[in-house]
């Protein structure tokens, strides 16, 4: 990092008055000299200036006494309502008292049910049962929408205002006062949300809905589970108003040593539906945690859409779903760097010519890695390929946990031979035998997962992914032409010019998330235009401490054993060749490793694979090869 | 707990309450109802609340929180401060104006930050607690505290950075 750049990172620290003297010297010294340091020093000391302006605001007598007079309106106008509901606490609250006198818990237990049953009564003083919670399950199940509208405070987290069920169309969405939405189609296997500050739509694959939206009964039994799970009981049951209606009032709470917690659940008699509710929590300090309020309705219809819950057309939407999205590319490469620029133009014809040159083909690759026999392959993928429809056998060579020298390889070598047919004859005759294989398949809708281990096939795994497969990990384009998706902008370096290629260079931030480390990256793609935009050459850093690293304090507060180390892994097409149809692929790659230290020296570069490619454009497919039902194990 | 003790809860953070609202959203009419809505949703549950409870941080945060919420949702100029302290004498009409447009400006950034950062730069540079009283109240360490702070600070620099240029003009 430089000085200039270690010095910008201090400039907050110095406006707020964090820095020791020694600091601090060296800071101004620096912004005396540079315009731009001095200019934002400038713009911090303002921000900080104008908000302690407001220090020096303080509400007088009178706006308090106008404010305390309005509350206490307010509060009898809302007693007023209650007046006549609570003569119906007096036989609550009998119960509890001789709950509290009581000697033995089940003695208690049935006194309380006794004065909730048979106590309670309605204002005309016919008795009123409580409604069971499998009634008001079995009304709750019918409705096609529920809607809960939230306000209070969470300690914990965010409060959505609120939350939208459709039982029937199977989606879930919310919004929260900060304009955040989430709308989740289960059907689609889509989850939507929206950033008012960005006016973005980030799309991404929902494999499970966070609740099950097969009924309003579910939810309703977690959240009674949840509560009986900590020992809330219910303490009272009454008829009462609220909010001009009719309900029966039921009220649960727990408390242990550690907090106390409390619910009171509003119930339409009529119904038997939820139409309120409130929850409490405050911790063992007496500090609040919780303050919610939660109105339900039942509206017919729900929103149809993320638009429908206020979130304006035109928002940019970016797609992260899985799989190649060339649309979701090409759309995120525009916005970043305008349709007319260069690295559009680059982009349009390197994913028109991945896709040209991988639609369909049947590919034998042989991986050597880190082995101790430098020549000796260990893993044979057969890749094969037909639009959309995709899978590739992954097979080991040799047998976990088996010694390798000289002499088992000699064996293996003469039964793998060195040619796209003797490799595949061998792979097809071990897909027969015994050993580990992985299969992965994708047939267009679902992606499928199976594996052998020695002698027995496990059960296959499949997931539904309609916007393409997200395995498998090393295929043909994936060595040839390597996802650029994120948008990369176009550098020159020395590399670059000595070679005649066109270098993108991607940046990516570290993140610190639920005490996980994902250290900053960077990333360049070597495009050769001679060889038909192949990515010659690909270079991935990993760096704990990267100079593009632009928030300093990302890594604060973390255990340093939790950080990974740095690395770096350049992967190099070191032979290809032109094939009739007039594309370029790759024959042979190798792939480079070295580990990062923190004061930037590194280890010569090691090798870390060779990869060998042999190629059948024209392939004549085994029959069944991309059928998901004649997948083994099942 | 009884209604005498709810008054006396009223009565003894009152006052608190009113002015954090006032110093977070700039506008007193915003600030009555922050106050109204805090105090209401506690004395909906009234009877919850048995024991001694630790009103403090909890009113800061709600306070706080409410505050951000209808700022965000009002986008009006801010009235006159009638019940506030006074202007400093000697501000000309025009730089009163500008300064009630920064003001606002400032409202709006904070409203729209990530709620931690926006609470704790309240909490330190409104409100005026150092960070081990903010670590308190939010519930979080002060190293974080000093992150959020950071970040805040940043963020609003960077996006009131128009605004704050005004004096040079």
């Amino acid at each position: 990092m430089d000085k200039h750049e270690s010095i910008r990172r201090r400039l907050a620290s110095l406006a707020l008055g964090e820095l020791p003297e020694r600091e601090q010297a060296e800071v101004r010294a620096h912004v005396d000299r540079c315009d731009p340091c001095r200019a934002e020093l400038t713009q911090i000391e303002r921000l900080l200036d104008r908000a302690g302006e407001r220090k020096s605001l303080s509400a007088d007598e009178s706006l308090h006494e106008s404010a305390r007079t309005r509350l206490f309106a307010a509060i009898d106008s809302e007693n007023k309502m209650e007046t006549t509901a609570r003569r119906h606490i007096r036989w609550a609250l009998l119960g509890r008292r001789i709950v509290k006198n009581r000697m033995t818990k089940l003695a208690a237990a049935v006194i309380v049910v006794a004065a909730i049953v048979l106590g309670v009564r309605s204002l005309d003083g016919t008795p009123v049962k409580a409604v069971e919670f499998s009634e008001i399950a079995k009304a709750m199940g019918e409705v096609p929408w529920m809607r809960m509208t939230q306000s209070g405070f969470q300690d914990d987290g965010s409060l959505p205002s609120e939350t939208w069920f459709g039982f029937e169309s199977k989606v879930q969405a919310e919004k929260d006062a900060t304009g955040y939405v989430r709308f989740e189609s289960v059907t689609e296997h889509r989850r939507l949300e929206y950033s008012r500050s960005s006016n973005i739509i980030t799309m991404t694959y929902l494999e499970e809905p966070a609740m099950n939206l097969d009924s309003p009964t579910l939810w309703l039994e977690s959240l009674y589970k949840a509560l009986e799970e900590r020992g809330a009981r219910t303490t009272s049951v009454r008829m009462g108003d609220y909010q001009g209606r009719r309900v029966q009032i039921q009220e649960l709470s727990r408390s242990d040593g550690n907090e106390r917690e409390s619910v009171t659940l509003y119930i339409d008699p009529k119904t038997k539906r939820l139409h309120a509710g409130k929850g409490t929590r405050v911790d063992g300090a007496g500090k609040v945690a919780m303050i919610v309020d939660v109105d339900f309705d039942y509206p017919p219809t729900g929103p149809g859409s993320i638009y429908d819950l206020g979130v304006p057309r035109d928002a940019k939407i970016v797609s992260n779903m899985p799989g190649w999205n060339v649309h979701a590319a090409r759309e995120r490469y525009r916005q970043a760097w305008g349709e007319t620029s260069r690295e559009c133009g680059i982009m349009e014809r390197y994913w028109r010519i991945r896709d040209e040159a991988t639609r369909e083909y049947l590919a034998v690759i042989a991986h050597n890695t880190a082995v101790n026999i430098t020549d000796a392959m260990n893993v044979v993928d057969v890749d094969y390929k037909s639009g959309p429809r995709h899978r590739q056998e992954r097979h080991a060579v040799f047998e976990s946990g088996q010694a390798i020298n000289d002499e088992v390889w000699a064996k293996s070598k003469q039964q793998l031979g060195d040619t796209f047919e003797s490799l595949l004859t061998w792979s097809r005759a071990h897909h027969a035998g015994r050993g580990r294989i992985t299969i992965d398949l994708y047939d267009g809708q679902y992606d499928c997962s199976v594996t052998r281990e020695h002698d027995n096939w496990g059960p296959p795994s499949k997931h539904y992914h309609p916007e393409g497969s997200i395995a498998p990990e090393i295929a043909l384009g994936d060595l040839a032409w390597p996802e650029i998706s994120s948008p990369a902008r176009i550098i020159e370096d020395d590399y670059a010019a000595e070679h005649k290629l066109i270098c993108f260079e991607r940046q990516q931030q570290g993140l610190l998330s639920h005490g996980i480390v994902s250290p900053p990256g960077r990333f360049l793609y070597y495009l050769d235009p001679a060889w038909d935009y192949l990515c010659r050459r690909k270079v991935t850093e990993w760096r704990p401490d990267a100079p593009w690293q632009k928030d300093a304090a990302w890594l604060n507060g973390i255990d340093p054993t939790q950080v990974p180390n740095g690395s770096i892994t350049v992967e190099e097409i070191t032979e290809a060749f032109q094939a009739p149809n007039g594309h370029w692929y790759p024959k042979a790659i190798v792939e480079r490793q070295t580990g990062v230290r923190k004061d930037y020296r590194q280890a010569p570069l090691g090798i870390n694979a060779i990869r060998r490619v042999y190629l059948d454009l024209s392939p004549e497919f085994p029959e069944g090869v991309f059928d998901a039902n004649k997948l083994p194990g099942q | 707990m009884s209604d005498g003790r709810f008054e006396e809860l009223v009565n003894t953070h009152g006052r608190d309450v009113l002015s954090v609202a006032l110093r977070v959203s700039g506008d007193p009419e915003t600030a009555k109802d922050v106050y109204q809505e805090v105090f209401l949703a506690i004395w909906r549950r009234w009877d919850s609340f048995d024991g001694d409870v630790n009103w403090r941080p909890y009113l800061y945060r709600a306070t706080v929180r409410k505050a951000l919420e209808l700022s965000r949702v009002r986008r009006s100029a801010p009235a006159s401060l009638e019940g506030c302290e006074p202007e400093a004498p000697g501000v000309d009409a025009d730089a009163g104006l500008r300064l009630d447009e920064i003001h606002q400006r400032l409202t709006q950034s904070l409203a729209s930050l990530p709620r931690q950062q926006a609470e704790v730069f309240i909490l330190s540079r409104i409100e005026g607690l150092d960070h081990g009283a903010i670590a308190e109240i939010v519930g979080c360490s002060r190293n974080s505290v000093r992150v959020s702070l950071h970040r805040a600070v940043k963020e609003l620099a960077r996006r009131m950075s128009e605004y704050l240029s005004w004096n040079d003009r």
